[in-house]
Order: structure tokens, then sequence, then C-alpha cells
């Protein structure tokens, strides 16, 4: 099994390769060279992260970024046995979901776009569709196999001793990304409430009272200041660091940041574990992006209460590359944190 | 300039009145997009969530056997909270309509 770092040639930038072991995916995607394909992301990303400084990482106390790097070699067991095929529809092939017609149609054109140079599109401010669907998620209950296994079931517990539900998913052996509110409280009015959560218990591929990978209790956790310091919806991302290489057994999702265009004319899938299902139980569902702003994107997905934190992600040539963190649910419209190239960097120092 | 927030705060109830512990209490309806996360309730039942907008809110609790129940709360940001009882039925989440 190899997990690689690639370039998407659709790519604003490099997109980490998805752990999604050797008998799919990754061996499919174009290769490039690591090095040099980093390199020039971030030299292209430090001029735009040292204007917004929003993105400026902040650690939870006590956290231990030494121990983060834990495992940084280790090669990554078999989590690609029984790999889940994913089609170049653009969503992933569930017995018993099925992408709209008008939605599959708006994914036939994603693949005379991804032909077009990459440019941006002019839909900065468009308003959220205000269409979402019947609720025809599907459950997962494969959720032993990739890429299922890389979403996690959290049980979170606040300062005050309040305990909430949301959802994560790997980017490496032992970080998980999530929403911002997930691992910081913030602006909560509930007295001892606010501020860094007092632990996360993340259960991968959990279905149920199955936990396939076992458990991980962690109080190590990442986020930035602007969503720390201004509670502002468009910071609103973090990470979980486990203290364990558990995403060696799961497998992981490629993530990038990718043009107005792309997303524009891309299917997004989440797979996550909403509090209206029966407890602990993955759900899936796609719809095609709707709008997207500068730090947003948004979609028709549906989601539910307890789907914070899930990837919003799209797939290419059979990979699956993360461009949002789910967050925000709403009647006409739901919306996650856009991966943009000062978020893709801070993935990636979190990935470490 | 936001609105200062604002606690719903209630307490889940069995059909009898008990206290249901670790029932998942989320935000069906809002005024305005709210964060996707949910709350458990205590061992006494009881939950507080946060909201920023005044207005109608419908609010669905599901306790670990899957029973349900909705109820909706008209959010008044002039007081500090609101209260709601959720009384929990035989329904489940998942087939009634949500």
């Amino acid at each position: 099994m190899r997990f690689t770092l690639q370039v998407d040639d659709h790519a604003d930038g490099v997109t980490t390769a998805a752990g999604s072991g050797e008998s799919a995916g990754a061996g499919s995607a174009s290769s490039a060279d690591v090095d040099a394909g980093r390199a020039v992301e971030a030299g292209a990303a430090q001029s735009e992260a040292a204007s917004d400084k929003g993105h400026t990482s902040v650690s939870s106390p006590g956290a231990d970024a030494a121990g983060a790097g834990t495992g940084e070699s280790q090669e990554p067991p078999g989590a690609g046995d029984g790999e889940s095929a994913a089609a170049d529809s653009g969503v992933e092939q569930v017995e018993g979901y099925e992408l709209p017609d008008a939605e599959a149609a708006a994914e036939a054109a994603v693949d005379v776009d991804e032909n077009l140079p990459d440019i941006a599109a002019a839909s900065f401010g468009s308003a959220p569709r205000a269409v979402i669907g019947a609720d025809d998620r599907v459950q997962i209950t494969a959720t032993s196999t990739y890429p299922w296994s890389v979403h996690a079931s959290l049980r979170i517990t606040a300062n005050d001793g309040s305990q909430w539900i949301g959802t994560g998913w790997f980017i490496g052996p032992h970080t998980l990304i999530t929403a911002g509110h997930v691992v910081f409280i913030k602006n909560s009015g509930v007295p001892n409430r606010d501020g860094w959560v007092r632990s996360i218990t993340v259960i991968p591929g959990r279905n149920g009272a199955a936990q396939p990978f076992g458990s991980s209790v962690s109080s190590n956790l990442r986020s930035v200041t602007g969503w720390t310091g201004s509670g502002d919806q468009e910071y609103d991302y973090g990470a979980i660091i486990l203290s364990t290489d558990l995403g060696s057994s799961t497998g992981w999702l490629g993530f990038g940041a990718f043009s107005d265009a792309t997303l524009l004319a891309s299917i997004a899938n989440i797979s996550g574990y909403p509090g209206d299902k029966p407890a602990g139980t993955q759900w899936y569902h796609a719809r095609k992006v709707t709008s997207v702003g500068p730090r947003k994107v948004y979609y028709d997905v549906d989601t539910f209460g307890g789907q914070s934190g899930s990837a919003v992600y799209r797939i290419v040539n059979g990979q699956r590359f993360a461009v949002a963190v789910h967050a925000y649910g709403g009647a006409t419209s739901n919306s996650g944190t856009r991966i943009t190239t000062p978020v893709f960097n801070n993935l990636v120092a979190w990935k470490a | 300039m936001a609105s200062p927030p604002h606690t719903i705060v209630g307490a889940v109830l069995d059909d009898v009145g008990q206290p249901v512990p670790d029932a998942v209490v989320a935000i069906v309806d809002a005024p305005v997009q709210v964060q996707d996360i949910a709350a458990l309730t205590g061992a006494d039942g009881r939950f507080v969530i946060t909201v920023v907008e005044p207005g109608g809110y419908t609010i669905l609790a599901t306790a670990a056997d899957s029973r349900s129940a909705r109820v909706s709360v008209q959010v008044d940001l002039d007081a500090p909270e609101t209260e709601v009882e959720v009384h929990l039925t035989g329904t489940t989440a998942h087939d009634d309509g949500e």
C-alpha cells in the first residue's frame, strides 16, 4: 500500500492524496513531483496567508506538538482492502442512493469543465440557492471499509460538562479535521462552557454499537484565531490530534483548494453522523454545489445536527478530495468552511 | 453587529414525565443557518443550546431507542432564555417525515 502526495491537475494547488490503498484510487491519479508541487503551493500561499491573520493556527492548552509527529513515517497498513469504487459520476456507488437527473446532468458538465483552464468564476457574493430536496439520505453499513472508515463519530465534552455529537474525518494517520465549533465553543452565553472543549472521543467507522476501529480520546486540538478569537463562521474549522496512528487503519481523504469554477461544477459528497438517525449510524448524501464565497461553500446536501465537521468532498478519477468542512445547516441551504490556500496550509501543518 | 446569545433551556422527558438521559437534541428549523452540532441530554434529561437570532425554532429530540419528538419555540432575545420541555413519543425520528 502506498500513501503518496500528488498534484491534482484541476486544483488551484496541491492536494494530498487520499489514503485509499493500493487497490484503487491513489494509483490512478496523476502523480507529480511531491516536493516541487508542495513548494510551489506554499510559496504562492504565503502572501495570502500573511494578509489573512484569521488563519493563524492555535492549539489547545497542553497540546503536545512533538507528539503529533509520532509515527510520521509509519507505513499505513492495508486500509485499501474492500475499497469502495467511486465512479466518474462524482458520487459514491451506494445501494439505494441515486443522484437526481438534474444533478447528474450538472456533473456531466464537470467532465467538460475539468478540461478547461482553472480560472476563477465571478460568483462571489451569490446567494445560497433555496432548494433542499426530500430526505433521501442512505445509511452506510460497510463502515469498516474505505472510504466510509475515514469518517468518525465524535462525542464531545465541553468545559461545563455538557456533551455534544459531531463528525470528523482523517487526513492522515493521527489527524482528523472537523468544525471549529466542535473543538472550541465560542459565544455560547452559558457559564463555563466557552473555550477549548475538555475532550473528544473519536470513533472511526462507527456503526451503531459497532466500533470496528475502537475509539480514541483526545484533548489535543487545533483551530485558528479567526474562530477562537472572533467566532467568524468563515474560519470555522479545526483539528483533533490523536496520540496513536489510528488513521493508518482507517485510511484518510485527500483535500484541496479548488477554483470557483471547479467547485461550482462539482458534486458535494457528505457522509457523517446525524443526530436524527439511530444513534451512531453513518449516513451519506450528495448534491451539487450551489454557490461559493471566498471562504464558504454552499450546497443542498441534506445534513442534520451531529454532522458538523463532516468532509464535503468531490470525487475525481476515483479519488476523493475534501473541498470544505461542513459546519452550518439551514432550511434553505447548508454550508461549510471552504478549503482555501491558507486553510490547506494549516491542514498540511496539522497533518504532520 | 451580532445579537447577544440566547439560550433555549429544556428537558427531554418520557411519556410518564421521567428525564431521558443521552437523548440527542438538535435544531430542525431556524430563521438562520445554525451550527450543525447536536447536544446530548445529561443524566437529568436537561440541555442548554444557544441561538443568536430571534424567531421560531423547532427542536427535535431523539432518544437512544429512537423515540423522538419535536417542539416549536418562539425565541425573544429580550428574555435571556427560553424554557421548553420535550415529551417523547413512540415515533422514531426517521419515519415521521424527517
